[in-house]
C-alpha cells in the first residue's frame, strides 16, 4: 500500500497542472491521425529535461494514457483511427455515429477507457513482480503465432467473406516486407526508390483509412440535397457510465485481454483492442450485431487498449526491458534524469516510481473528465459539410504521414495506398486486415527467422514452432477462429438465400 | 523555375562564399539525422549531446533530431548519403563500425569516402552477457561448452554488421567455436531474449548491460581496457586470454556529407566538439549510463580510416 | 437489378482477384528464385498463403459467391474523378514544387469549390471559403511548425 502515501504528490498544485496538461495535449495528440502514442511521447521528451524527474514522468506517463483514448476520436467520428490500436474501435464506433449516437459512442469510449485504465494501473501497482518473469518466458516462436493470430482474427472479423478479409490480411504481410528487410538489409520488392525504407505502419494506416473515407465523401458530387449530414443526438453522461458499468462481460474480458496483451514483451499492445472485441463478440448473445453500432463493440475494444498500458510498463519498471516501443520511449525519459529502471527502482527512487504510477492512475480519472468534455465538441465534427471536412481530411493526412519521420516517400506511399484502398473497398475488402497485416508483419517476419536460427541450433523447426502447451494454445486459436467465421458466414448465407433452413446451422464451440 | 532560382542561389553563394559564410553560419536551425528509431540508444544520446547547441558559444541555433529507421540504419545513412543537403544544415549521427562494415558488405550508398566527420561523443564497447541462472561463470565456460556442442550455443545482438555482430565474429574467429548468432531488430530485444532465456548468451551495449547487470552475468568486455566507471570487476577478454580488441566498440559522433563547405566544417569541427564538453550534456550522459569520448575531427578521420582496413580484413570471405 | 448490370457487376468482381493471383504468382516466383534465400524465407511463406487464398476467391467470384460490395458506378466516378485529380497533383507534385503550406492551402480552396454547392457568383460565398481555408491553415500552422516543431518541407513559397 506504499503508493497511497504518494498521491499527495501529484495533487500539489504544480504536477498537477503538468497533469492536466499532459492529459489533454495527449487526447488532441491521439486524436490527430499519424501522431501515435509513442510519437506524442518522444515529442515531448524533450519539455521533461528542464523539469524535475517527477514532474517530467507525470507529463510522459498522462501523454501515455491519454493519448492511446484520444485515438478512438477520430477512429468513431471518421473511421480514421488515431493509431493502430484504435482499429477496433472504428469498427463499431463508427457505425455508432453514422446512426447518430457520436456523442454516446464518445462518451462510452472514455468511460471503458477509464475503467480499463485503471484495471491495468492496479495490475502494475500490485502484480508486477509476479508477472515480470512471466512475461519474458515469451520467446520468437509464441511471438511469431501472436502475430499470426492477430491477422486471423481481424481478418475472420471484419469482413463479409473470410477469404477476402484473409486475403487482405496476407497482402498486408506482403507490404511489411517491402523495403531492405531488417536483418540483413536486402532490397525487397522495391519498384522506386521511394520505396526503400519500406512502408512506414502510420503512413499507411492514415493512407489506408482516410483516404478511402476522403474520396467517399466527394462521391455525393456537388450535390445541393444531399448535404445535410447525420444529426448527433445529445445523450447523458450518467446514462453512458452506467450503460458501460452494465456491460460487464466486454468489461472483464476487454481488461484481462489488455492486460495479458500488454504484459507480453514485443507482442505490440495494437492487438489488444482486436483480439478482445472478437472474443466478447464470441461470447456475446447480441454477436449478431457487431459491427453495426453495437456499444458492447466500443467498450470490449477501448477498456482492452487502455488495460494494456499499465501492465506494459512491468517488464520495463522491474527489469529495463522496454516491452513496446512506447516504453522504449519512457525508458530514454527516465535514463535522461538519471533513474534506471530495474529491480532497484522502487527502493532507490522510490518517490519518483510511485508518483509516476499515482500520476497514471489520476491521470485516467482526468482523461475522463476532459474527455467526455472533448466528447460534445468532438461530435460536432461530423456536423462539418463533406467538402471541407474532406480536404481537411486530406491535408491532415499528408501533414501528419510527413511529420512521422520527415519523408515525402511516405507521403506518396499514403496517398497511393490510399487509392488503392479505395478501389478494393468498392469489392467488400477491408481496411483494417490489410493494416494489421502491415503492422504485425515486421513482428512475424523477425520472430521467424529468430525461431529458426534457435530451432536449428536445437531441435529442429517442427518442435520448436508447433510444440509446447503456448504454441499449440497459440495457433488452435487461429484455427478455431478461421473455424468460427467459417461456420458464421455459411449459416448467415444459409439464412440469407433460404429463411426454411434457418435453424440448421451447429452451434459452434 | 526552380532551376533559375536555384543557378542564383548557386551564384550568390559563390559570391559571399569564405567568412562572410562562416560568419553567418548557421542563422537558423540545424537538422541531425539519427539513422535508428526514437528511444534507441543512439537516438537518445543524440538529444543529450545536441540539447545545448542554442547556447550562444556553440552554434546559437537549436538542433532538431530527425529519425530515418530502418535496416540496421541502412535507410537512413543511404538517404543522408544521396539527398542531404550539403549546406552545412542537414548533419547526421554516425556509428561506427556500423556504417564502415555495411559499406563493405553491402552496396551502400555510403562509405568514409563520401561523408566527412565533425566529432565523436561517444563509446559504447561491446559486452559478453549470459543469464542469471546460466550455467556459465567465464568466457572459458562458454568456449569449452561450445567445443564439445558446435553450433549449439545461440548468441543474441542487435542485427548483422553492428557492434555486436562484429564482435561475435571475432570471438569466434580468436577462439575458433562455432557458435550460433541471432540478430534482432535492437539492442534492447536482443537483451531481453538473454533474460528471458530464448538465448544461451549475448553481445550487448555495455550501457544496456550495466542497467540490467541484476539480472545478467556480464563475462568480458571487448576492449582494450576495463570500465573503470561502470563495471570495473568485469575482466576484458584479452585479460581472459582472447585476443579481442576495441575494434567492436560503438563509436557515435556527427558527420555532414562530402561537399559541404570547407568554411561550414570549420565551424562545426571547432564548436560541436567544445558542445560535447559542456558540463550538462557530461552529466546527463552519466546519468544516463553512457559512457562519454569527445574526439575532435582529425582522431575521427584517423579511427575511421583504421575501422575501413581492419573490417574489409575481418568480413573477406563472409 | 437487371442482367445486363448483374453481368457487369460480376466481371467487377472478377477483376480484384484476378489481378491478387497474377501478382501472388509474381511474388511467388521472385520469392523462390534467389541466390541467397535468408532474407526471402518469411516472403515465401507469406507468397503460399496468397496464392492459394487469390485462387479461391478467384474461383469464389466466378462462381458469383462473396459479391459483396456495390462496385463502381458511373456516376460516383464522375464525382470523384476531379477530386483524386487534384489530391494526385497536390501530393506528387504542389506539395514540393510550392511549399507545404502553399500547396495544401491552395488544394483546399480548390477541392471545397469543386465540390460545395454554393453559388459561385457571389463574393459571400467567396469570403467564407477563403476564410475557412485560412483559418485551417493557420491551425496546422500552429500544431505541426509551432507546437511539434516539425521541419515542413518548403518549396518556391512557404
Amino acid at each position: 500500500m506504499e503508493f497511497v502515501s504518494y498521491f499527495g504528490a501529484v495533487f500539489s498544485p504544480f504536477p498537477f497542472l503538468i497533469l492536466i496538461i499532459g492529459t489533454v495535449g495527449g487526447l488532441i495528440l491521439g486524436a490527430t491521425p499519424g501522431l501515435s502514442p509513442t510519437m506524442a511521447v518522444a515529442l515531448l521528451i524533450p519539455f521533461t529535461f528542464q523539469m524535475e524527474p517527477a514532474h517530467g514522468l507525470i507529463l510522459l506517463g498522462a501523454a501515455y494514457t491519454s493519448s492511446v483514448a484520444g485515438g478512438a476520436v477520430s477512429a468513431i467520428l471518421l473511421r480514421i483511427p488515431g493509431a493502430p490500436a484504435n482499429i477496433a474501435t472504428a469498427l463499431d464506433g463508427y457505425a455508432m455515429a453514422q446512426k447518430g449516437e457520436a456523442a454516446k459512442a464518445l462518451q462510452m469510449c472514455f468511460v471503458s477507457s477509464a475503467v480499463g485504465g485503471v484495471v491495468g494501473i492496479l495490475v502494475l501497482i500490485f502484480l508486477t513482480p509476479v508477472l515480470a518473469a512471466w512475461a519474458l518466458g515469451f520467446g520468437p516462436s509464441h511471438l511469431f503465432w501472436i502475430a499470426i493470430l492477430g491477422v486471423t482474427v481481424i481478418a475472420t472479423l471484419d469482413s463479409n467473406s473470410v477469404v477476402k478479409g484473409l486475403l487482405s490480411g496476407c497482402i498486408g504481410l506482403w507490404i511489411s516486407t517491402i523495403g531492405l528487410d531488417s536483418i540483413q538489409g536486402v532490397e525487397r520488392f522495391t519498384f522506386s526508390e521511394h520505396l526503400d525504407g519500406g512502408i512506414h505502419v502510420i503512413a499507411a494506416l492514415i493512407g489506408l483509412f482516410a483516404i478511402p473515407q476522403v474520396v467517399e465523401m466527394l462521391e455525393i458530387g456537388r450535390n445541393k440535397k444531399i448535404m445535410t449530414l447525420m444529426n448527433t443526438a445529445q445523450h447523458s453522461v450518467v446514462d453512458s457510465i452506467l450503460e458501460v458499468l452494465g456491460k460487464v462481460r466486454a468489461l472483464f474480458i476487454g481488461s484481462t485481454v489488455g492486460v495479458i496483451i500488454g504484459l507480453i514483451p514485443g507482442a505490440g499492445g495494437q492487438i489488444a483492442g482486436i483480439i478482445s472485441y472478437d472474443q466478447t463478440r464470441k461470447f456475446s448473445p447480441n454477436r449478431e450485431r457487431f459491427g453495426s453500432g453495437e456499444s458492447e463493440g466500443v467498450v470490449a475494444a477501448e477498456s482492452a487498449n487502455n488495460a494494456m498500458v499499465g501492465p506494459s510498463l512491468v517488464p520495463l519498471l522491474t527489469l529495463s526491458v522496454p516491452g513496446s516501443p512506447t516504453a522504449a520511449v519512457l525508458l530514454g525519459g527516465l535514463l535522461i534524469h538519471g533513474i534506471f529502471p530495474g529491480p532497484d527502482l522502487f527502493t532507490k527512487h522510490a518517490d519518483v516510481a510511485w508518483t509516476f504510477i499515482d500520476s497514471m492512475l489520476v491521470g485516467q480519472i482526468l482523461m475522463l473528465v476532459f474527455g467526455l468534455y472533448i466528447a460534445r465538441l468532438a461530435a460536432k465534427i461530423i456536423l462539418v459539410p463533406p467538402p471541407i471536412l474532406a480536404s481537411g481530411i486530406l491535408i491532415l493526412a499528408v501533414f501528419g504521414s510527413y511529420s512521422v519521420q520527415h519523408s515525402i516517400s511516405d507521403v506518396l506511399v499514403m496517398l497511393t495506398l490510399g487509392l488503392g484502398m479505395y478501389c478494393l473497398e468498392k469489392f467488400g475488402y477491408t481496411a483494417a486486415p490489410l493494416v494489421l497485416g502491415i503492422i504485425l508483419g515486421p513482428i512475424a517476419e523477425s520472430n521467424y527467422v529468430q525461431g529458426r536460427i534457435i530451432a536449428q541450433a536445437g531441435d529442429g523447426m517442427i518442435s520448436y514452432f508447433l510444440t509446447g502447451p503456448l504454441n499449440v494454445t497459440l495457433y488452435v486459436l487461429c484455427l478455431a477462429s478461421i473455424g468460427y467465421s467459417i461456420v458464421m458466414e455459411v449459416r448467415t448465407r444459409r439464412q440469407q438465400t433460404a429463411v426454411t433452413e434457418n435453424e440448421v446451422g451447429e452451434e459452434p464451440a | 523555375m526552380k532551376r533559375i532560382l536555384m543557378t542564383m542561389a548557386a551564384a550568390l553563394s559563390v559570391a559571399f562564399a569564405g567568412d562572410a559564410l562562416a560568419q553567418k553560419y548557421p542563422d537558423r536551425p540545424v537538422s541531425v539525422t539519427v539513422a535508428y528509431s526514437a528511444g534507441g540508444a543512439t537516438d537518445f544520446q543524440a538529444r543529450i549531446v545536441t540539447m545545448v547547441a542554442g547556447n550562444a558559444q556553440y552554434l546559437g541555433q537549436p538542433i532538431v533530431i530527425i529519425n530515418k529507421p530502418g535496416a540496421g540504419g541502412k535507410v537512413g545513412w543511404n538517404h543522408f548519403a544521396s539527398k542531404a543537403k550539403t549546406d552545412g544544415y542537414e548533419l547526421a549521427a554516425y556509428n561506427v563500425p556500423h556504417f564502415i562494415a555495411q559499406s563493405i558488405k553491402f552496396k551502400t550508398k555510403y562509405n568514409i569516402n563520401n561523408l566527412e566527420p565533425i566529432a565523436n561523443w561517444g563509446a559504447d564497447p561491446a559486452v559478453f552477457v549470459v543469464g542469471k541462472d546460466s550455467p556459465f561463470n567465464s568466457v572459458a565456460d562458454v568456449v569449452k561448452f561450445a567445443k564439445a556442442n558446435p553450433g549449439k550455443v545461440t548468441v543474441s545482438g542487435a542485427g548483422l554488421f553492428v557492434g555486436h555482430h562484429i564482435a561475435f565474429l571475432q570471438i569466434q574467429k580468436e577462439t575458433g567455436v562455432k557458435l550460433s548468432y541471432v540478430p534482432h531488430k535492437g539492442g534492447a530485444p536482443a537483451l531481453k531474449s538473454v533474460i528471458g532465456g530464448q538465448v544461451m548468451a549475448g553481445v550487448n551495449n555495455l550501457s544496456d548491460a550495466f542497467r540490467s547487470r541484476s539480472n545478467l552475468k556480464i563475462l568480458g568486455i571487448a576492449d582494450n581496457q576495463r570500465d573503470k566507471e561502470f563495471l570495473p570487476d568485469v575482466p576484458t577478454f584479452k585479460e581472459q586470454g582472447f585476443n579481442v580488441d576495441d575494434s567492436s566498440v560503438n563509436f557515435r559522433g556527427i558527420m555532414v556529407r562530402k561537399g559541404t563547405p570547407k568554411e561550414v566544417i570549420d565551424v562545426l569541427a571547432a564548436k560541436v566538439p567544445e558542445m560535447f564538453k559542456n558540463a550538462r550534456v557530461a552529466k546527463q550522459m552519466k546519468n544516463g549510463g553512457s559512457p562519454l569520448r569527445v574526439l575532435n575531427r582529425d582522431q575521427v578521420k584517423k579511427m575511421w580510416k583504421e575501422r575501413q582496413a581492419f573490417l574489409t580484413e575481418l568480413l573477406k570471405g563472409l | 437489378m437487371n442482367d445486363h448490370q448483374g453481368a457487369s457487376q460480376r466481371l467487377q468482381q472478377i477483376i480484384p482477384p484476378g489481378i491478387v493471383v497474377a501478382f501472388s504468382l509474381w511474388i511467388a516466383f521472385v520469392s523462390f528464385n534467389v541466390d541467397d534465400p535468408q532474407p526471402y524465407l518469411f516472403p515465401r511463406l507469406i507468397s503460399i498463403a496468397l496464392v492459394g487464398l487469390s485462387v479461391l476467391a478467384l474461383i469464389r467470384a466466378f462462381l458469383g459467391k462473396d459479391n459483396v460490395g456495390e462496385g463502381f458506378t458511373k456516376t460516383k466516378l464522375k464525382n470523384v474523378a476531379a477530386g483524386v485529380a487534384v489530391m494526385g497533383l497536390f501530393v506528387f507534385f504542389l506539395a514540393e514544387f510550392l511549399g507545404f503550406y502553399t500547396a495544401s492551402a491552395l488544394t483546399f480552396l480548390v477541392i471545397v469549390s469543386l465540390y460545395d454547392p454554393a453559388s459561385h457568383f457571389e463574393i459571400q460565398t467567396w469570403v467564407k471559403r477563403i476564410g475557412v481555408m485560412i483559418g485551417f491553415t493557420a491551425v496546422m500552422y500552429g500544431l505541426f511548425t509551432l507546437l511539434l516543431k516539425v521541419q515542413i518541407p518548403k518549396g518556391l513559397l512557404l
